[in-house]
């Protein structure tokens, strides 16, 4: 069998394009040549691994297109915006209740009071200092 | 890194050497190469975490199963932040690569990544 016969089949059996005939064919030249066979087991084993790859990438490339589709960002940004507004809306009617009842003691409205604004400087603070951050975080962009 | 000037002067060295000039591995030698100096422990770590929103998102999606792909994020940013804070200190102590690189995890806090890369830095030569 001439060298480019043998390259030929090789790749179309270990691709599994080659037909029956072929595969015979090949399988009939190195059948005797054990240097033949380790290469050409080399080559199988290979292209398993490789095989591997392509699947366990073609899983993450779904989940980027599902991550990056305009629905999803739509959904989620749409989804925690009415979730997170209507959570502050009704802490915000829950602390008005209580500083409008006039049964709940002066201490326990002045203890509420400075807690909730302790918490809002806080916040305001780590909100400032994450935007300060940002644009200079290198890694806000690693995926995976 | 235990000063803002040592860090930034050790970003500054990183940021004029090519990525590939640190050779991180996990094996105790380096084939093809030789150890001339033993420059002595090396380690980066950090904690990073997510918004809340994405904390939302990760718990919703136990219900259904699948990939957290917010919480694949947080660690892996993690990862590459303590890795490239392991560069920083190898160079800043004078090694050229690290061996025995070792990478480990601890709960802090939920919703939060820690992890700690640390390595033995040494100086190599082609053996």
């Amino acid at each position: 069998m001439k060298q480019e016969r043998y390259e030929t089949l090789t790749v179309m059996v270990v691709d599994g394009t080659a037909s029956p005939a072929e595969r015979e064919e090949l399988m009939a030249w190195v059948v005797d040549k054990p240097e033949l066979r380790r290469e050409l087991e080399s080559h199988q084993a290979v292209k398993a691994v490789t095989d591997g790859w392509v699947d366990r990438l073609m899983v993450d490339l779904a989940e980027d297109k599902v991550q990056q589709s305009g629905a999803h960002k739509l959904g989620v940004g749409l989804g925690l915006g009415v979730l997170l507004t209507s959570l502050l809306a009704l802490l915000g009617w829950g602390l008005g209740q209580l500083f409008l009842d006039p049964e709940v003691p002066i201490i326990v409205q002045l203890s509420v009071a400075g807690a909730t604004l302790g918490f809002l400087v806080l916040l305001g603070v780590v909100i400032r200092g994450r935007l300060n951050t940002h644009k200079s975080d290198k890694y806000k962009d690693v995926i995976r | 890194m235990t000063a803002d000037q040592t860090a930034t002067e050790a970003a500054a060295d990183l940021a004029h050497r090519p990525a590939g000039d640190m050779l991180l591995v996990t094996t105790d030698e380096i084939a093809g190469k030789r150890i001339v100096k033993v420059v002595g422990l090396v380690r980066g770590n950090t904690i990073r975490a997510r918004h809340v929103g994405n904390d939302i998102l990760a718990g919703l999606k136990t219900l259904v199963g699948g990939e957290i792909t917010e919480y694949t994020k947080m660690m892996a940013e993690a990862r590459e932040q303590a890795l490239d804070r392991v560069r920083a200190e190898a160079l800043e102590r004078g090694a050229n690569a690290v061996v025995g690189l070792r990478v480990t995890t601890a709960m802090v806090m939920t919703g939060a990544a820690e992890i700690l890369v640390y390595g033995t830095g040494v100086v190599v030569e082609d053996a």
